[in-house]
């Protein structure tokens, strides 16, 4: 079972009346990383979640979680936070976890002893006993947080899980994001926050209106994508450049130029120093935002 | 089962642990009682003013057996509310008089007049009496005059009649009309005689069942409403339906609502019986009674509750829900337009056709198993049937609504786009 990845979907779609939310998606989601699933708002990011919870289903295509396909059988074990989420303000902030773990399955003794460990862990023992309407908005999100990892499910769904928090408290959730993925958690972390995936993704995912535009490792995405832009500084500048060979773009950065190079960059060197001085060369790996805005632009319908 | 268990008893938990509820469960039997003590009160201690009221007779033979009556009535021990303090009108030509009263009347001098006719002793076609007041609405004297006016004439045509008055009262005696049960065997085979009609048993406990089963299911279905929108306004809807199906959910969050009211239900019917025995009329109340009555109240529960769930599903706020709640109100108030009917003529087909009417058995067939000597046992069986799989049903379609409606937002569903999700695969 443990062969199988964490989640597979495989040509799915689903559409709202004439929206097409999501297109012929299919990816695959290997256990024990973190899974980023990127895209601008109004990607197809939460209905895909939705999908892999079953919560929605497809048009067509299929979908398998933790080995179950086409049922909730697997959901007692996935842990989700929406990006729309809320809690009961009248309901004690204890006794709130222990209804949503029972809701997984959990039994109350259970229930009652995983809920006291997370709340410490979080430090909010103290406030175990109390109505959620007297939680800050900072604490409602960790017993959000709480909610959807304390069943100890081997896939975690996050959808959006920094927004709205403080510097301070996105990293106490970064701490425990990272914590899960050491004791073997899948995470599928949704955001459109590129910097915070490129931090702590080790695969992403991104779509642009439904459509997967990129896939892989950030190594991958990163040597296929970025693989033949340079920066140079060399006497002369940007004119000293014109007429060099295999050049496809350059952009004048000042100081700098920045090159995209077709074919062999060390070539490319050996040409540039037969021209003159060469103060510096770097090969440069673009950021998961350059990557994604290169190809949302190119992947927008015509 | 587990989930739906867990779901149940945590809506049953928050519902009751709820200040609301508290004071909705305490306050209402205070309301009643308080409603009913207040309208004795009204009638017996502010309704003290005496009603003066005149009486033109131009036959000179009427007046003063009115005013030896009211002088009687007021006599009486233990009379309460209002004198009646009669005056004979001025003679005159009546409709001047009737003028000159009305006047009176309108100045505040004057409560009422009758306006007796000319022939009236004689039986002249036609001949009679007219009341006049502004408070038609007040009939404690009109049918007071009514008998005293109709004994003053008979007397007096007796009178006139030369007839004995002694053998003619003796002669047009009515005679009472005793209202009894059946007359009863006993083992020996002699008649036991028969139980006296009772207000009880015969009127009170069956309009009181119906319309407390009725109470307990109009406070409790708009409660799961509530229920469904606030989770949607407050967003936790997407978390409970990662963990459970909507189908799931709905079932739970009905069980609860149940829990609720039965749990309503027997602290009610706890002090009604408690009540009865007390007034020494608990064998108005049979035990098979209260047992339909929890039956029909968990089907009701379920039908009115499922409704209205999904009504609350398939809308983002409670005033989008009212124009969905319209229909789903009507069916749950309509028992009480025929009531009435049914407790004159319980075994009439129009009784029957209503009572076997799912939306509307378990509060009409309840009042005619009241109703002594109840609906034949088929009737029962197959009103139960038919209300069993009418609940089928309306659980079905709602946990179809409930699906797709708990994952809408914005615009309120119009009934056409419900009726394509209860189709939806």
């Amino acid at each position: 079972m443990a062969d199988t990845p964490a989640a597979r979907l495989e040509g799915l779609s689903k559409s709202f009346g004439e929206h097409a939310a999501v297109r012929e998606l299919s990816l695959s989601v290997p256990r024990g990383c973190v899974y980023g699933f990127l895209g601008p708002n109004g990607s197809g990011k939460t209905t895909t979640l939705r999908l892999i919870l079953h919560i929605l289903l497809p048009d067509a295509g299929r979908v398998e979680v933790l080995g179950k396909t086409g049922s909730r059988a697997a959901n007692d074990r996935i842990g989700y936070l929406p990006e729309e989420r809320g809690l009961y303000k009248k309901m004690e902030v204890r006794r709130q976890l222990e209804y949503l773990l029972a809701l997984k399955g959990i039994r109350a003794p259970r229930a009652r002893e995983l809920a006291t460990q997370w709340l410490e862990r979080f430090g909010l023992a103290s406030w175990a006993d109390e109505k959620v309407e007297a939680l800050s908005k900072g604490m409602s999100q960790k017993v959000q947080f709480i909610a959807a990892v304390a069943a100890e499910p081997e896939l975690v769904v996050l959808d959006e899980p920094f927004s709205g928090l403080d510097p301070v408290n996105q990293e106490v959730l970064r701490e425990a994001i990272l914590e899960l993925k050491r004791r073997g958690t899948t995470v599928i972390l949704s955001t459109h926050d590129m910097a915070a995936a490129e931090e702590m993704c080790d695969y992403v995912c991104m779509i642009h209106r439904g459509r997967k535009v990129l896939d892989g490792t950030l190594e991958d995405l990163r040597r296929v994508h970025g693989a033949g832009t340079v920066r140079v500084e060399v006497e002369g500048g940007a004119p000293a450049l014109a007429g060099l060979p295999g050049v496809t773009a350059l952009r004048d950065l000042g100081r700098l130029q920045e090159l995209r190079v077709d074919g062999d960059t060390q070539a490319f060197l050996k040409a540039l120093l037969a021209r003159g001085a060469v103060r510096r060369f770097e090969e440069v790996h673009p950021t998961l935002k350059e990557i994604f805005l290169a190809k949302a632009v190119d992947g927008d319908p015509p | 089962m587990r989930k739906v268990a867990a779901i149940a008893v945590t809506e049953f938990v928050n519902t009751v642990r709820s200040r609301g509820f508290l004071l909705a469960l305490m306050l209402t039997p205070v309301f009643i009682g308080a409603s009913a003590v207040v309208q004795l009160v009204i009638k017996e201690r502010v309704d003290v003013g005496d009603r003066r009221f005149a009486v033109h007779d131009p036959t000179g033979r009427v007046y003063a057996a009115v005013a030896q009556a009211a002088a009687e009535r007021d006599a009486e021990a233990g009379q309460r509310g209002p004198r009646f303090i009669p005056e004979a009108a001025p003679p005159g030509e009546p409709s001047a008089v009737a003028a000159a009263l009305s006047k009176r009347i309108k100045e505040g001098t004057l409560f009422a007049f009758v306006m007796v006719d000319h022939g009236v002793l004689e039986g002249r076609p036609g001949a009679g009496f007219a009341y006049h007041t502004q408070r038609q609405t007040y009939l404690d004297l009109p049918l007071w005059l009514k008998g005293v006016l109709d004994e003053a004439v008979m007397a007096e045509r007796v009178k006139g009649e030369r007839l004995d008055a002694k053998s003619f009262a003796r002669a047009t005696k009515k005679a009472p009309l005793r209202r009894l049960g059946l007359v009863e065997v006993g083992p020996d085979g002699k008649p036991l005689g028969a139980l006296p009609a009772s207000l009880a048993g015969d009127f009170v406990v069956p309009a009181a069942a119906m319309f407390l089963l009725f109470l307990l299911v109009f406070m409790s279905v708009p409660m799961l409403l509530h229920s469904v929108i606030e989770e949607k306004q407050l967003r936790i809807w997407e978390v409970l339906v990662a963990s459970v199906s909507p189908f799931q959910l709905l079932m739970g969050k009905l069980l609860g609502n149940t829990l609720v009211s039965l749990s309503v239900s027997f602290f009610y019917l706890g002090g009604a019986v408690a009540l009865a025995e007390r007034f020494g009329v608990g064998d108005q109340i049979p035990p098979q009674l209260i047992a339909w009555f929890l039956v029909f109240q968990l089907l009701a529960l379920l039908i009115y509750g499922s409704m209205f769930s999904a009504i609350g599903a398939a809308c983002s706020e409670l005033r989008d829900a009212q124009s969905l709640m319209t229909p789903a109100m009507f069916l749950l108030i309509f028992p009480m337009f025929g009531w009435v009917a049914i407790l004159r003529a319980p075994d009439s087909g129009f009784a029957r056709l209503l009572s076997l009417f799912p939306p509307a058995t378990p509060m009409l067939m309840l009042l005619r198993i009241a109703l002594p000597p109840g609906p034949q046992p088929w009737e029962v069986g197959l009103a139960f049937v038919l209300t069993v799989a009418f609940t089928w049903l309306c659980v079905w379609t709602a946990g179809k609504i409930f699906r797709i409606g708990i994952l809408a937002q914005g615009q309120t569903p119009t009934l056409a786009r419900l009726v394509s999700w209860v189709l939806a695969k």
